[in-house]
């Protein structure tokens, strides 16, 4: 380790004090840059080793894909774009393949749908309008195979917003794996459930008795899950809440609110912030035990081309004096408990934290 | 087996429902999707009062 190396307490290990150590690292270089011997490929080299450090880049992508989504369901429930519509869709036209397949940028409206995960929605409600959903499974197939579930790690905006939780002063809690064991079986139950519900309404309007069935069904009826979902919730609902909620009736003294009396608003809000209050203090609870999609694509992806690997040469083991892996994976794995080699695990987002933290440089991503 | 036989076998299910489902046309039901997706959402958005 290098003198300008600096040794981050096991407790503070926060975002923000990282960045303030960035900060007063890099304070300390320019307060150096007289030195002879600092030549430009040194600087070169610091700014490469700071800059282009994991967590940052990690954390510089799903701000972007936040704001994207943010926006998206700003523009949704206006019901107009103002501003993206007309710029990408021309750009997106422009490339052949992006006119057969809604990518992001092709359907600002429907950022979140143009990703892997927006893909599960499209299986539900395609899937329970009787359309065998073929696109949309096979997108589910081949992005978690070819990149694992990187999506959940570094796109999500859902867990963006609970990776923003776990960054406040509470004390994290580790559950006990037991407990996380049991809690996981969760999302699989919800997966089981929703894809037997798009099978059996979706057989149901196929053969055209399924108008008792939907009724009864209500809201379910049209897509199970994703009229729960907590990532709608933030970034449909309460969008929608704030602005015919609070704006536009301050503005214009209209009263648009009879959705207030509507009891799955109300069930959706509370289960979002029930989540919102655990990730103050658990990292990641709705991506490791409620997320359905999470639990496909994990499914899927425990056989991905992408994965973080164990170094046998490199890892201390038990007798590393920092064992920061134990503790790095916000999803609750263990590095140190898997043998060594690849990592195979339904539950890793390769969000890479693992990596960043190791002392040893023997945790390493590996593709093939 | 082999995991990346069987990764292999799944990225292939995956590519031929993927062309399967775009032979069939439905890339345009993918983008009428939005219009399925608002209809449910329809609920939760305020009607414009009459003049």
């Amino acid at each position: 380790m290098s003198e300008n190396d600096i040794e981050i307490p096991e407790e503070t290990e926060r975002f923000w004090v990282r960045i303030g150590r960035v900060f007063t690292r890099w304070k300390k270089i320019l307060l150096e840059k007289s030195r002879p011997h600092k030549t430009l490929h040194y600087w070169v080299k610091k700014a490469f080793d700071e800059l282009l450090a994991i967590h940052i880049i990690r954390f510089v992508v799903q701000l972007i894909a936040f704001l994207l989504l943010f926006y998206a369901g700003i523009v949704f429930v206006l019901g107009y774009d103002p501003l993206f519509s007309t710029i990408f869709s021309g750009v997106a036209y422009l490339i052949p393949i992006f006119g057969y397949i809604p990518m992001p940028f092709d359907m600002p409206q429907g950022i979140a749908q143009g990703t892997a995960t927006g893909y599960f929605d499209m299986i539900q409600f395609i899937g329970q309008a009787g359309v065998f959903p073929y696109i949309a499974v096979g997108v589910i197939f081949i992005v978690p195979i070819l990149v694992g579930r990187s999506f959940c790690g570094w796109i999500c905006p859902f867990g963006f917003v609970q990776d923003l939780c776990s960054l406040t002063p509470i004390r994290t809690r580790y559950p006990s794996k037991n407990t996380d064991r049991q809690l996981s079986r969760i999302k699989y139950i919800i997966l089981f459930i929703t894809l037997f519900m798009v099978a059996w309404v979706g057989s149901w309007t196929f053969l055209g008795i399924e108008q008792g069935l939907v009724t009864t069904l209500g809201a379910f009826g049209t897509a199970f899950w994703a009229v729960l979902s907590p990532s709608g919730t933030f970034f449909v609902i309460l969008p929608y809440l704030w602005i015919f909620g609070i704006i536009s009736p301050i503005l214009t003294q209209w009263n648009p609110l009879p959705i207030f009396w509507e009891p799955l608003m109300w069930i959706r809000i509370i289960f979002l912030a029930i989540i919102i209050c655990i990730a103050l203090f658990i990292r990641r609870p709705y991506c490791r035990w409620i997320c359905p999609v999470g639990a496909m694509m994990g499914l899927v992806g425990q056989f991905s081309f992408l994965t973080v690997s164990r170094s046998a040469t490199e890892c201390l083991g038990p007798t590393c004096d920092r064992q920061r892996c134990k503790t790095a994976c916000p999803v609750g794995i263990d590095v140190m408990e898997r043998p060594f080699g690849k990592i195979y695990s339904p539950d890793c987002i390769l969000c890479l934290d693992c990596v960043a933290k190791c002392g040893q440089d023997a945790i390493k991503v590996e593709y093939g | 087996m082999n995991r990346r036989v069987i990764a292999i076998a799944i990225l292939c299910i995956g590519f031929a429902a993927l062309a399967f489902g775009l032979s069939l046309g439905q890339h345009e039901i993918v983008r009428s999707w939005l219009q399925v997706f608002s209809d449910a959402y329809a609920p939760y958005f305020p009607q414009p009062l009459p003049p």
